[in-house]
């Protein structure tokens, strides 16, 4: 072989193996598919929750047997590069834990909808919008009165009359929304990517007070306590601000060694906030100051849930822990061995666990006894 | 392994991606800007051997042509006799490979990069949170960054189609750059071949990636162009220019010309203009050898 033909068989060589070494990443290096980490919502003896087939799972918990066929949630693609990604009809990614308010489950979707969902057929009552698409969803929605609230990733806040799906009002903020609103006091507070808690009043979406800034982008729901807000920011710290005027309580005395992804849970004049640096941080909620740390390991992205006298931790390699609040000790309750993000809920002394294996788990939170378990793939 | 690619590449890139968005106004668009012209300063040794080893070929094709004539019937022997050239000179077949398999891990960990800071995806971006260095805190505010730069959405391809022909247009001219004349016309066909394929490859995944890689090839190309032109000058590309804007004679001539021993008739009418466009080209028997006079 020449010289010259060597060098351009190289040259040759060189496209078609940057061709496969991109096919390669594109197919499969990034895990770049949306597949969704809802939690449950717990009403009377169901549990409703969106699995990562895109469906809304209606789950009795009793009989622990579908209350009716699982409702899918599908969108037309055109199909993706090098044949990656199929056409067709695709499954929606659902993030947000659905909301209940009556008859209803409102399950917001990655491609930018919300359904409305009978809670006891499974028939679809309304979709928002029903035209188009709004930013694709991740945070949870909130009923409160007669109203749904929820933000997306083009930075919208939107309102909307919950029996009809009529829009009421809409706000934008600077940046992604992957929070879930609360409601209080007539006011909506989220926490934005523009590194702002917002608080808008519940009338007319107007901002309350100036948005309160902090260094980095909030991800994680706030949670309001006689009147003073707690939430996590991505510049690893937590604040208190009061909710009347948005003026700055404390900025915690610790920073943290990563982001603050999940909702704190306020007990007993204590803030108990888990961080991605796998620690769990315990404050006091007056002050801020720290009260104890403890490592678990790995991440705490999961939100916890709170029961009379303890709360319920998950990190993302599947452990769970038990906080006593009474004396602030914890202890591991049970190693389900899979990835866990979506929040948990907790009802009756049961925490129920949505695992990245698209497994519901009921656990009960004394013993950390697995009760049953539910594949949520069908 | 995944751990080492991390480590090793991932984890660096998408750090200093997001610290240079800090630097650069939040711009993500001006930070891979940045990034890539670190990148190419640091692989400028590499490039430089490149373009070093293709000026060898260039200069050895009166040699080569000089084999072509003399073994052209022997391949066996042809090819023997060119890889002892070759040898001689010090042209490696690698050299031209070195800087762009350096730059592949590059790309890749790039793409990787943008899908995760850009939070394109909610499993993607609370990854991130495990590549970020906890010493540096300032990472943890920035990110995730905005993902518009001009036009672009950095992290989805270019709707308006500009990209790729800008990432197809570069690549050609940097190519046609590079690309040495080839003594042997079926060689020559591959490598006309090559000058085509490579920038049509890279215009269609410019269709398929998110446009922060286009933006990357597009620097990227920029800046070897911009290197090859202060090596080599404009190469192959100054050849077709100049054989499209003067008549071909009248360069030929220059060079006979400027040949030690060689004379011109009539060169003066030719570049005043005054024969016709079909005239004014080389005619090998008016050249005439200039002999010393006797006294």
């Amino acid at each position: 072989m020449t010289f010259e033909r060597r060098r351009l068989l190289t040259r040759l060589a060189l496209p078609v193996m940057l061709v496969l070494v991109l096919v390669l990443v594109s197919c499969t290096g990034t895990g770049a598919v949306p597949r969704g980490w809802s939690g449950a919502a717990i009403t009377g003896k169901t549990a409703f929750i969106g699995s990562m087939k895109g469906k809304l799972v209606a789950v009795d918990i009793d009989s622990r047997s579908r209350r009716f066929a699982d409702v899918p949630f599908e969108d037309a693609r055109p199909s993706g590069g090098f044949g990656c990604a199929p056409g067709g009809a695709v499954a929606v990614a659902i993030y947000g834990t659905p909301a209940t308010w009556n008859g209803l489950v409102f399950v917001g979707g990655y491609n930018g909808k919300v359904y409305a969902i009978n809670s006891e057929t499974g028939a679809l009552r309304w979709v928002y919008p029903r035209q188009d698409f709004v930013g694709p969803i991740v945070g949870g929605l909130t009923v409160a009165g007669d109203r749904l609230y929820f933000g997306d990733s083009d930075g919208r806040v939107h309102a909307l009359d919950a029996a009809t799906g009529d829009r009421m009002w809409e706000y934008r903020t600077g940046d992604k929304i992957w929070a879930t609103p609360i409601v209080a006091n007539e006011t909506v507070y989220i926490g934005s990517f523009d590194k702002k808690l917002h608080a808008l009043k519940v009338a007319d979406g107007t901002p309350r007070w100036t948005p309160f800034q902090t260094q980095g982008a909030i991800a994680g729901s706030p949670v309001i306590e006689e009147g003073i807000i707690y939430f996590g920011s991505f510049d690893r710290f937590v604040y208190a601000v009061n909710s009347a005027n948005g003026q700055l309580r404390w900025r915690s005395s610790v920073e943290a060694e990563n982001w603050f992804w999940g909702q704190p849970v306020v007990k007993g004049g204590t803030v108990y906030a888990g961080s991605l640096d796998g620690h769990i941080y315990v404050l006091n909620a007056a002050t801020g100051e720290l009260i104890a740390n403890f490592d678990l390991g790995s991440p705490v992205s999961p939100s916890p849930a709170a029961l009379d006298g303890f709360i319920i931790f998950a990190t993302e390699d599947g452990r769970i822990h038990r906080l006593d609040t009474q004396t602030n000790q914890i202890r591991p309750l049970t190693d389900l061995g899979e990835t866990i993000h979506a929040p948990l809920a907790a009802a009756n002394g049961v925490v129920y666990v949505h695992t990245a294996k698209d497994i519901l788990y009921a656990i009960d939170a004394q013993s950390g006894v697995t009760l049953w378990t539910l594949s949520l793939e069908k | 392994m995944g751990d080492i690619w991390n480590l090793i590449i991932l984890s660096p890139v998408t750090n200093v991606l997001v610290v240079l968005s800090g630097f650069l106004f939040g711009s993500f668009g001006l930070a891979i800007i940045a990034l890539t012209i670190i990148i190419r300063f640091i692989t400028l040794p590499l490039t430089l051997k490149q373009l070093h080893a293709t000026r060898a070929v260039q200069t050895l094709q009166p040699k080569l042509m000089e084999l072509q004539k003399k073994f052209g019937r022997d391949r066996a022997r042809m090819a023997q006799e060119q890889m002892r050239l070759y040898k001689e000179s010090g042209v490696s077949p690698a050299g031209c490979m070195v800087p762009m398999l350096v730059q592949m891990p590059i790309w890749i960990a790039l793409f990787q990069s943008i899908v995760r800071v850009l939070a394109v995806v909610p499993e993607d971006f609370l990854n991130l949170s495990r590549h970020l260095y906890s010493s540096w805190s300032v990472v943890f505010s920035l990110v995730p960054l905005g993902s518009r730069f001009l036009w672009l959405d950095l992290a989805q391809p270019d709707r308006l189609m500009l990209l790729p022909l800008l990432v197809g247009g570069t690549m050609w001219l940097q190519q046609k750059m590079v690309t040495p004349v080839s003594a042997d016309p079926r060689m020559q066909a591959q490598s006309r071949m090559m000058l085509w394929m490579m920038p049509l490859m890279f215009a269609f995944l410019t269709l398929q990636f998110p446009s922060g890689l286009a933006l990357y090839w597009v620097v990227s190309n920029v800046i070897s162009i911009f290197i090859q032109y202060r090596v080599t000058g404009w190469g192959e590309l100054a050849r077709k220019k100049e054989g499209r804007r003067a008549p071909v004679g009248v360069k030929q001539v220059r060079r006979v010309e400027e040949a030690p021993g060689a004379d011109i008739v009539d060169t003066t009418a030719k570049e005043k203009g005054t024969l016709p466009p079909d005239k004014a080209r080389f005619q090998p028997g008016k050249v005439r050898q200039r002999h010393p006079k006797k006294r």
